[in-house]
């Protein structure tokens, strides 16, 4: 079970960031997300152990082809993949 | 999180290598200041400056690509006008930050896959000739330098090019 942070806010879908602890991409989509009041969960795939990092890596497949941070999961299988900030707005305002 | 004392000596001396070496470091400082850190912590936690906004994965040769400065910065400067973290830019227009630079670092099993060999150039040499993945100098040696004399990288860092 791959363990995520829940940030609490407004509910805009099952939404949950993939994100690095030393990546400042990863960091810039969850202040969106905060100055945003949305509520998400995240996991910073780097502090896990080997295991957890492969269950990590198996969840992201079924979103995004390349391995790469953040992966903004929403739902069952949409997903904003790295940060781009157009793609986020678009998202809040639904 | 590092502690400051190791951040900002190596964010002086990233500055002094940039400038030496004719790149240039993000004008946005907040996000200078995050990615070394992370270069930091990385350097603590897997003993070497790798990528901050890349996952560090398997054995050290598997993540030699992902060493800051990576080998795929220098695409990304002349594609994106950004590395992908974007720690360096082209220029100074470059430092717009509302969308990141998509990866190109191509998955484990496509890396590990020989370099395709470029014609037949296996005439006699007198010397193998290797080259540094970071910059791309090229040097005619027995062995590769220690430090790449253009961009620092070690010799790890050089593959057998002819
Ligand atoms: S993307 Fe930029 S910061 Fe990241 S390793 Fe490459 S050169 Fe360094």
């Amino acid at each position: 079970m791959i363990e995520f942070t829940k940030v609490e806010g407004t509910d805009y879908g099952n939404i949950r960031v993939f994100a690095l602890s030393t990546c400042v991409w990863c960091k810039k989509t969850m202040q969106f997300l905060d100055n945003n009041n949305v509520a998400y969960s995240y996991v910073y795939v780097d502090k896990l152990s080997d295991e957890d990092v492969e269950l990590c890596l198996q969840e992201q497949l079924k979103y995004a082809e390349e391995e790469s941070y953040p992966l903004v999961a929403i739902g069952e299988k949409d997903c904003i993949i790295g940060y781009d900030k157009s793609e986020l707005k678009k998202l809040i305002k639904g | 999180m590092p502690k400051d004392n190791k951040v900002k000596p190596r964010l002086t001396k990233l500055r002094q290598d940039a400038a030496k070496g004719g790149y240039l470091l993000n004008t946005d400082d907040e996000i200078v200041e995050a990615l070394t850190e992370g270069l930091v912590a990385n350097q603590e936690r897997y003993g070497a400056e790798s990528c901050p906004c890349r996952l560090y994965k398997g054995s050290v040769d598997d993540n030699l690509d992902i060493v800051c400065p990576c080998v795929y910065r220098d695409d990304d400067l002349a594609e994106y006008g950004a590395c992908y973290c974007g720690l360096y830019i082209a220029s100074e227009s470059d430092a717009q930050s509302q969308k990141q630079v998509p990866e190109r670092r191509p998955p484990l099993q496509e890396r590990k896959q020989p370099p395709q060999k470029a014609g037949e150039t296996t005439a006699a040499l007198e010397f193998p000739v290797y080259r540094c993945s970071v910059c791309g100098y090229l040097c005619a040696n027995n062995n590769p330098p220690r430090v790449c004399p253009i961009c620092k990288a070690t010799a790890e860092r050089f593959a057998k090019f002819m």
